[in-house]
């Protein structure tokens, strides 16, 4: 089939305005936020799981890969399709809220639904969506789905896999499964479970049966600052032992706060080595219990400044300067790439010190802002593109990636491998631990038809591209 | 012992390693292995597993053994593979609210390490001082701190298994937050030991709640019982499960309905203790609202005793042969439609029904049992009630999972049920994963 006619095939499946095939209309859909980038054949927007099934049925005829795509606001390059001629399915015009269910705490909703249109969707029941990752703005939950996205809140209520209950996913061939579903431990494998965080690989999610929480009555966050960056992560170390996980704990280091307040001051010690965040929620006497709590341990270690809120405007002027550090960094240098390298929190400031190694080494300024509660890095490889120093920042984080895998930690929390980490795998799993992953994809997708060149390592090939780095790609606003 | 048996794993396993006496102790529901083997370590296990894949044969890997009447009659049993001597907790990081153990380490010891730390590992699996980590993996039972802390599928941040050719693998990783690769934990747990052998594991932990107290409130019906569970859902219990009267009265008298009264339910509070106060009086007054009769709280003491007796109710090891429980899955708003249709279904006078029902997550046992010297149920009979069972409770939405019968009646129905949804998937994930039909053949959903 030539192109034309494969344009209007799919056009009669999702409608003529709904297939975008000229070079202009394509350049929307040839990045995510990271920097990777490729054109895909022709993007489909469907607008029913019918006809998501169609277009991939039509595909699994011709031989065509597909990528499906949510907001494009992933790190990973997890929607940016490789492959020649790949179709991108964007689910963006399948954003509906099908059911809420109070009673039961659960909705059913479609993929290109944004995150944070749920949580205002069951807002009035006094309910929320707890993944919430920091596009939740943008993202969608199919796109959350896929990725298993995560955000600052995931520290007490799990990521996404722990707040998806069912799936309806589209196979290669064009089938539709239901995986999981309304009621617990449906017998069988937990399809759902391995499902999500596929990153597009597996299948394509059309509806997504989720959980929702009953809003905490009343939430207080405390803001930080500290001289020492061993005084703050021993704070971090000392609010967990003290049999607290609070709903989130957040911290930044000295280039941070210098980028914050050099962008958008909020009023941080500039010469302060570490901020920390820390909110927790549920109960007001819960809340007032473990507030003191967190007081204590902050006070105890010297904290040079501590504030708290427990209204939502104040709160908000609390989290802004942890929200803007990302924007901020553009202050410094004009590109950056993001890292997502997890450790175990305790040992953070091994690692940290680390991170100052490669610094010196790399001779690249690295700022950290990040989800200290879960021991989840971003460490910032700050660089100059226009100075042709990408490749040379590549490297820094490479060891830095490697430094994580050496304290017995992992490549990524929360971004996903995508395009971006594939090459970094090997550090983690031996080529046995891989090919079981790849069986899984062989049981969903035996033609690999679903997002081509993600995940996975490119083997024997010797033309193995380096990862690319993300740059200032992202919104100003945007933070992770 | 057949010597052909022998000539294939003196090679590979020690040979002390392969257990002597008499092999039906080791048998799978009324099948008994031709060999048992117990490796103490991972290498033994791929040892095992190779020379069994090589030479076609088929294998059940066994932990502690106490749910061993899960699932179909095996299809093939040669090897009984055990796992309890690899015991080795490996690393317990406090500071970390992670522990790392191998898969023979049983859930109590695992417990009684954690607590040292003023930790708690958020599985509560039923009969915890016989039920190993990689067993109680393997079948992914949970008990009522589901409600909080939900299922192993939560909890286990990184495994390690051995699969059916011997090839020792990893996934996941020993952080709290990680999506590097696809998540093999979720497909391993819950897989009752058909994809590959679980022979290492990483959980996350919790710390342990200040105060704990349990408010029990005794209802005249399931109905009222029921909706005083949802209406409490919004306080954050740590456990909310409803027994009958049949079921009470195995719970040492801790939350018993006298007669006349249908229902107890028992909400468990946990916290800091102006907290569970809170949740205590706001309870009361919902459960009075509701009709119950009676609100007594248990203080600490009192509701650490009742709750591991609550999630073992049906599960000791001493209840008679002629056991049937069948487990269900509804929206927690069904709870009570779903007891009723299974009271209805429920046979003759002299068979007694106890029914224990998790209501905040939706997942309801019914047990029924011979009746003080009355008949047990045959098993036709069994077969019988099964299918009307499964004809109530599939409008409902249920599912109808028989846990536990006598063998014989295995012969006459599916455990499982028919009809499960991505049962094709499910195979081809068989397919990849043991192409041959080495692990537990037979036993799983769809004759898998």
């Amino acid at each position: 089939m030539n192109r034309a006619s494969l344009v209007s095939a799919l056009e009669a499946v999702v409608g003529k305005e709904y297939v975008f095939h000229h070079p202009d209309d394509l350049l929307v859909y040839e990045s995510d936020a990271s920097v990777d980038r490729h054109t895909p054949g022709i993007v489909v927007v469907p607008a029913s799981s019918e006809e998501v099934a169609r277009v991939v049925h039509l595909a699994f005829e011709l031989g065509l890969l597909l990528v499906p795509r949510g907001a494009g606001t992933g790190l990973s390059g997890g929607a940016v399709a490789l492959g020649e001629n790949t179709i991108q399915v964007a689910l963006t015009r399948m954003h509906r809220v099908l059911e809420v269910d109070t009673v039961n705490q659960m909705a059913v909703v479609e993929p290109g639904l944004v995150n944070l249109d749920l949580t205002t969707a069951v807002s009035r029941y006094g309910l929320y969506y707890a993944p919430d990752p920091s596009s939740q703005r943008a993202c969608t939950i199919g796109g959350n789905v896929a990725e298993n996205a995560g955000g600052p809140h995931c520290l007490r209520y799990g990521t996404t896999t722990n707040h998806v209950l069912g799936v309806e996913v589209v196979l290669e061939d064009g089938s539709v499964v239901w995986l999981g579903g309304h009621s617990r431990d449906l017998p069988g494998y937990d399809l759902t479970g391995a499902f999500v965080g596929g990153e597009g690989t597996l299948g394509i999610a059309t509806r997504v049966v989720v959980r929702l929480l009953p809003a905490p009555e009343a939430i207080r966050t405390f803001l930080a600052i500290f001289d020492r960056m061993e005084d703050a992560s021993a704070a971090v170390s000392g609010i967990i032992a003290a049999g607290i996980v609070p709903a989130a704990l957040e911290m930044m280091d000295n280039l941070a706060i210098r980028a914050v307040e050099n962008a958008r001051p909020v009023g941080y010690p500039t010469d302060a080595e570490a901020v920390l965040l820390v909110e927790v929620d549920g109960l007001r006497e819960e809340v007032e219990g473990e507030g003191e709590e967190v007081g204590r341990v902050c006070q105890s270690l010297g904290a040079r400044q501590l504030r708290f809120a427990d209204d939502p405007k104040e709160r908000e002027l609390l989290w802004a300067g942890r929200k803007g550090a990302l924007g901020a960094l553009g202050t410094i240098a004009p590109n950056y790439y993001l890292l997502d390298g997890v450790v175990p929190r305790t040992r953070l400031l091994e690692v940290l010190q680390r991170v100052k190694e490669v610094e010196r080494q790399h001779g690249f300024p690295i700022a950290n802002v990040f989800h200290a509660g879960d021991g989840n890095l971003h460490p910032c490889v700050l660089f100059d593109e226009r100075k042709g120093e990408a490749h040379r920042a590549i490297e820094a984080a490479g060891a830095i990636l490697k430094a994580c895998v050496e304290a017995g930690g992992v490549l990524t929390g929360e971004h996903g491998v995508g395009i971006e980490k594939r090459a970094f795998m090997p550090l983690m799993f031996t080529p046995q631990d891989l090919a079981a992953m790849e069986r899984l994809r062989d049981a969903f997708a035996p033609g690999h038809r679903f997002n081509p060149g993600k995940v996975f390592p490119e083997g024997a090939t010797c033309g193995e591209p380096q990862p690319t780095p993300t740059s200032s790609g992202l919104p100003a606003d945007a933070w992770v | 012992m057949p010597t052909d048996l022998l000539d294939i794993f003196t090679g590979l396993a020690d040979t002390s390693d392969i257990l002597t006496g008499d092999l039906s102790q080791y048998s799978v529901d009324g099948v008994a292995p031709r060999i048992a083997i117990a490796p103490r370590d991972v290498v033994g296990v791929s040892g095992v597993l190779r020379a069994a894949s090589a030479s076609g044969l088929a294998v059940a890997p066994v932990g502690g053994g106490t749910k061993l009447f899960l699932g179909n009659r095996p299809k093939r049993l040669d090897v009984v593979l055990g796992l309890r001597r690899l015991d080795c907790l490996l690393e317990h990081a406090p500071g970390d609210l992670t522990v790392t153990a191998q898969a023979g380490v049983t859930i109590e010891k695992l417990q009684s390490e954690v607590a040292r730390h003023g930790q708690l590992l958020p599985l509560d699996v039923p009969l915890p001082s016989h039920t190993t980590l990689g067993g109680a993996l393997a079948v992914n039972l949970t008990g009522p701190r589901r409600l909080a802390y939900g299922t192993a599928r939560d909890v286990v941040i990184g495994i390690r298994v051995v699969d059916a050719k011997g090839e020792a693998t990893k996934a996941g990783g020993r952080v709290v937050k990680n999506v590097t690769g696809y998540d093999l934990c979720k497909l391993y747990v819950g897989s009752l030991g058909t994809l590959a052998v679980i022979v290492e594991a990483s959980l996350r932990l919790a710390p342990m709640p200040l105060e704990e107290r349990t408010a029990v409130g005794i209802f005249p019906s399931i109905q009222d019982a029921c909706d005083a569970a949802l209406d409490v859902m919004r306080l954050g219990p740590r456990a909310m499960t409803m027994v009958d009267a049949r079921a009470g009265s195995k719970l040492a008298g801790l939350a018993s309905p006298p007669v006349g009264q249908q229902a107890a339910l028992m909400v468990e509070l946990t916290g800091r203790p102006a907290a569970v106060t809170r949740r205590q009086s706001d309870i009361q007054a919902t459960f009075l609202g509701r009709n119950a009769v009676s609100v007594q709280v248990l203080e600490k003491q009192e509701s650490r005793r009742l709750w591991p007796a609550v999630t073992d109710l049906g599960w000791d090891s001493q209840r008679s042969p002629q056991q049937l429980t069948v487990r269900f899955g509804v929206l927690p708003s069904r709870v009570a439609e779903l007891c009723r249709a299974v009271q209805e279904a429920s046979p003759q006078p002299g068979v007694s029904l106890g029914l224990v029902a998790h209501v905040g997550h939706g997942v309801v046992r019914a047990t029924w049992w011979p009746a003080n010297g009355g008949p047990a149920l045959d098993t036709k009979a069994m077969a019988l009630l099964v299918a009307e069972l499964r004809r109530r409770a599939t409008p409902l939405g249920s599912y109808a999972i028989v846990e536990r019968c006598p063998a014989a009646a295995k012969e006459g129905l599916d455990v499982w049920g028919e009809g499960v949804e991505g049962l094709d998937l499910m195979r081809r994930i068989k397919e990849q994963y043991d192409p041959q039909g080495t692990l537990n053949p037979g036993r799983f959903v769809g004759g898998i």
